[in-house]
């Protein structure tokens, strides 16, 4: 037991010496998805790329800092964010109320509208009205969950885009929402999917990267980043690269 | 069809590199790592258990009981998200081998437990008429049998640990099913991604059950 003890002990203090990086020793570390295709994915290469991604690097660029990704499905992001693993996340992360309360948002860079997504054969549902004790797929702490639950639909609970837009296809789910853009991509990789957009909202949806509310330094730099970015025309490239369209205003 | 076929097969081929790399560093690795631990922590657990001395007992006894009546799901999330707010802030190698071994410990000191105690009783008391020692008697005489009785259900117990390793996906960490579950999320492609990792998961086992046998071959010869 006492070896047992001895390796546990070692192996704590070890870690915690090599706590989560910050802004100090020169690189910053972006929790993201990786499974959310076009913001932040694989390529075929093996490589992490996609909107969100993109535009961490060009932060981590202009601030001259290393940078390294972390990547976890969305419902375990804020866990680890919460518990020190990251600086930052960028991962179309939506400026709610709520999550103010507990985190500090960059500028935003990404305006998106949200869209209701049905099965192409599906007539019942013409609005986000018509959701009320519909099945939605989405991730548990999400955004768009929220949003389902507020016309009323009972939340099918999924790890990631992809799953619940699978979900929706094989009548195990009989709507999701998710950033309009989304679909486009994915509509692009797989034409012959039985979806449809049903529905966009009206108003805009601003997403950002969020800080820990005692990061301020960092909240600033990477504002003044951003900024700079922007009037660089550095966000709308970005943005044209994966969308064909700017979203980034 | 042929245009299907032609997209599966370039997908399986160029998905099954990533897979292997991430099951040759990291599942396989935490698998083998995690185990042995496991299995030091299992044995003392199983002789503190067996020699009857009431505190290590106790402290035995209270451990399996937590980490056996609770799923691994939940103590990766505690060791690696948890204990950040008491100021243990793990690295998520660290968080996953100490969740790991202290599961696999739990559950194996069982299996050790009872190997031990299948060796007849008769067994200790012919030993100790001979003059030996308690040390002398578990390395010489219970050992060489306890061994070839746990074989098979410490077998059981690595088999699962290798399939449970999937699980650490929810703590960032990027094992083989990790990278089908990424390759699946650009692709848009699911069963053929998780169809290609059930197949890798399955050779491994099928690996692993050949070496069983020809261990619990080797070992016989002290039974």
């Amino acid at each position: 037991m006492k070896i047992v003890f001895k390796i546990l002990v070692t192996s704590m203090l070890l870690c915690i010496f090599a706590n989560a990086k910050t802004l100090k020793d020169g690189s910053l570390t972006v929790a993201t998805e990786g499974t959310y295709s076009p913001f932040s994915y694989y390529n075929e290469k093996h490589k992490l790329v996609g909107y969100d991604v993109d535009i961490a690097r060009a932060i981590a660029d202009e601030l001259g800092l290393k940078i390294n990704f972390v990547t976890a499905p969305w419902d375990a992001i804020l866990a680890a964010f919460d518990a020190g693993k990251a600086d930052t996340v960028l991962n179309q992360v939506s400026i709610t109320d709520e999550r103010k309360k507990k985190y500090d948002y960059t500028e935003p860079y990404t305006v998106a509208y949200a869209a209701l997504v049905v099965r192409a054969d599906n007539e019942e549902i013409k609005g986000f009205d018509d959701l009320k004790g519909k099945k939605s797929a989405h991730s548990a702490t999400s955004n768009w969950a929220k949003m389902a639950s507020r016309y009323g639909a009972q939340i099918v609970t999924v790890d990631g885009f992809s799953k619940g837009v699978e979900l929706v296809i094989t009548k195990r789910a009989d709507a999701t929402i998710n950033d309009n853009v989304t679909y486009f991509d994915y509509m692009k990789q797989r034409p012959k999917a039985p979806l449809k957009i049903i529905a966009n909202s009206s108003e805009p949806i601003y997403t950002a990267a969020i800080v820990k509310k005692d990061n301020t330094e960092l909240l600033n730099q990477m504002d003044e980043a951003l900024k700079s970015l922007r009037k660089k025309g550095v966000l709308k490239e970005i943005s044209i690269r994966y969308f064909g369209e700017d979203v980034s205003e | 069809m042929g245009e299907e076929f032609n997209r599966v097969y370039e997908l399986v081929v160029t998905s099954v590199v990533p897979m292997s790399e991430a099951l040759l560093k990291v599942t396989i690795p935490l698998t083998i790592v995690s185990f042995t631990l496991g299995l030091v922590v299992a044995v003392l657990t199983a002789i503190a258990r067996i020699a009857n001395v009431k505190f290590f007992k106790q402290i035995s006894e209270i451990y399996i009981w937590i980490f056996r009546g609770t799923p691994l799901l939940v103590q990766l999330f505690i060791v690696y998200f948890g204990l950040p707010i008491i100021g243990i802030a793990l690295d998520v190698w660290s968080a996953a081998i100490i969740a790991f071994s202290l599961n696999i410990g739990a559950y194996a000191s069982e299996a050790v437990r009872a190997s031990i105690l299948s060796v007849p009783r008769g067994q200790w008391e012919a030993a100790t008429a001979l003059g030996m020692t308690y040390t002398q008697i578990l390395r010489r005489i219970i050992a060489p049998q306890a061994v070839r009785i746990s074989l098979p259900p410490l077998s059981n117990i690595f088999i699962s640990t290798l399939k449970d390793t999937s699980l650490v996906a929810s703590i960032t960490m990027v094992d083989m099913f990790m990278t089908a579950q990424r390759i699946a999320a650009r692709s848009f492609d699911p069963l053929t991604l998780y169809v290609l990792a059930a197949l890798f998961y399955l050779i491994v086992c099928t690996f692993l059950t050949f070496f069983q046998a020809k261990l619990e071959r080797k070992f016989s010869k002290y039974i």
